[in-house]
């Protein structure tokens, strides 16, 4: 009776033991449930490889203390060249943890059914030619990685239009979001692939700023992303007034399936005459509150600590806005 | 001999044997936990980059979780992945620079907003390994007041800056004119003057 009694608990410890230990192996997403991507759902997302630190997360929420925000640096690229990329990949894998944008400028169509960028160091990069120039970032981030990196890397284009760079119709600019997309998607399994995604993880992201280009064309782009992705898409773009109706800025912002704004807070009445009222908009027309999860300085205005406390009084000065400050953890400076 | 009879076993020997055989079938039950594991977890993971990847069904931070093959995340780093101890770097196709001064309609996209520049047009050139975009034209907030944004990638490094430099004069917005080895000849609505990229100083 001892023995059948000690085999039976020996059967099922190992049985447990096993489960445990096949689980600690396998991929999280593998035995994870799925969630859903719409409003609350992804504004709370977790977009990091790991969570930041607490010190980095809730604790600067009840401090307020902006010294606590990392603040990595996003570039303005100006060439795909990959000694040049797996360096600025070696760069920011030493830097602050947290979201930083590649921006690749203005989308052009290059030809044979391929789109690509017209980059600011006067390249014409296609799609594949910037998929291989992150790849290579993330490898620098990869080979330099230190305990604390931590990236969440979004590969932006922005909807600035020059010359004939692409055609002014919707069609094309759908398409060219379908295309970035698939880029984006691809990066994303090259660093999952080859087991980077501990230290970086890939992300959509356009410069969406409403003097460059109609709503027409700048939704047709998003809503062409997000045909194909389903990884968050960030605007890091204005709310400039006179251009759009707020539903429209709001649409490119958060309203299509995976779009997450990170607003250019270049001067303290962006967070407070223009996010904010949109996001008060978002309130009462929208369903609740857009989740701004960081804000973006750039070399002149604001300062990072600037812009993130001029966002965070603002969104904290109403009610309905002020629930989605436990998301707002993102800072970045652009150069 | 051989039809001798074996010796009986006492029941204390049996249930010794019966504790290894326990002890053995747990092992290999968690051994074949282990396995499994790592069959699904190398299926899954090819380290090939295409185009064709399906896009992740669902944004569930799919980054999260899957331990590197080399070291756990908590580990020192710096230590590379590959037996080579080199990454092994995606072709970049070489590129052909659009050198000189271009009308807004060509030259490219602006790395400053609207309500800071108001461009009027954009020089490209290179010095040594610098790759220098300069873009010409007024404050947004105060016409008068002519700019030049310099953006500047150094090729080797992969650093970027980028840097506000107002004329001394009050006279509108600057338009640069021509390219003269490290200087920009430009001009404001009343004068022509130069722009020095080695110095970052104007001279009216």
């Amino acid at each position: 009776m001892h023995l059948k009694r000690t085999s039976s608990f020996l059967v099922v410890l190992a049985l447990a033991l096993s489960i445990v230990v096949g689980r600690m192996l396998l991929p999280a997403s593998a035995t994870r449930a799925a969630t859903t991507n719409t409003g609350t759902a992804k504004g709370r997302l977790q977009l990091l490889p790991r969570p930041m630190h607490p010190l980095h997360s809730s604790a600067l929420l009840q401090t307020k203390a902006w010294s606590s925000v990392p603040t990595p640096t996003s570039l303005y690229e100006a060439t795909t060249n990959a000694r040049t990329m797996y360096a600025q990949g070696c760069n920011a894998a030493h830097g602050a943890p947290g979201l930083l944008i590649l921006d690749w400028g203005q989308p052009v169509y290059v030809g044979y059914g391929q789109y690509g960028t017209y980059d600011f160091g006067g390249h014409d990069d296609s799609d594949t030619a910037i998929l291989h120039a992150v790849a290579n970032f993330a490898q620098g981030v990869w080979y330099c990685r230190t305990r604390s990196t931590n990236i969440a890397l979004a590969i932006g284009e922005s909807n600035y239009y020059s010359g004939n760079a692409l055609p002014l119709t919707a069609a094309a600019w759908y398409a060219d979001g379908q295309q970035w997309g698939r880029m984006v998607n691809a990066v994303q399994s090259f660093v999952v692939n080859n087991h980077y995604n501990t230290v970086i993880g890939i992300y959509g992201a356009g410069d969406l700023e409403t003097g460059w280009e109609n709503f027409t064309l700048t939704s047709s782009l998003v809503n062409g992303y997000n045909s194909v992705s389903s990884r968050i898409y960030f605007d890091f773009g204005d709310d400039a007034p006179g251009h759009w109706t707020n539903y429209q800025v709001w649409y490119v912002a958060y309203g299509a399936r995976d779009n997450l704004p990170i607003p250019e807070i270049y001067f303290n009445a962006d967070a407070t005459y223009d996010w904010q009222v949109l996001n008060l908009w978002a309130c009462s027309h929208a369903g609740g509150p857009m989740y701004i999860r960081g804000v973006m300085a750039t070399f002149i205005g604001n300062t990072p600590a600037q812009a993130w406390s001029a966002m965070y009084r603002a969104t904290a000065s109403n009610a309905c806005t002020a629930r989605t400050l436990p998301w707002f953890t993102f800072s970045t400076y652009i150069v | 001999m051989r039809n001798s009879p074996l010796p009986k076993k006492s029941p204390a020997q049996t249930h010794v044997h019966i504790h290894w055989i326990l002890a053995a079938t747990l092992l290999l039950l968690a051994a074949i936990g282990v396995f499994l594991a790592l069959t699904e977890h190398r299926i899954s993971s090819p380290s090939s980059l295409s185009h064709a990847a399906a896009p992740s069904a669902e944004k569930t931070d799919q980054q999260t979780g899957i331990l590197p093959e080399t070291t756990p995340a908590n580990q020192p780093t710096g230590i590379p992945p590959s037996a080579t101890g080199t990454p092994t770097l995606l072709p970049s196709t070489p590129q052909p620079t659009r050198f000189g001064v271009f009308p807004l309609t060509a030259g490219g996209p602006l790395p400053v907003p609207e309500g800071i520049l108001h461009p009027t047009n954009i020089a490209r050139l290179q010095i040594n390994t610098t790759l220098i975009s300069v873009y010409a034209g007024s404050m947004a907030q105060n016409p008068q007041a002519g700019i030049l944004c310099v953006l500047r990638e150094n090729l080797t490094t992969g650093q970027l800056t980028l840097q506000i430099y107002q004329s001394p004069r009050a006279d509108g917005p600057l338009t640069i004119l021509a390219i003269q080895q490290t200087k920009l000849k430009i001009s404001d609505s009343k004068s022509v003057g130069y722009f020095d990229l080695a110095t970052n100083t104007f001279q009216w």
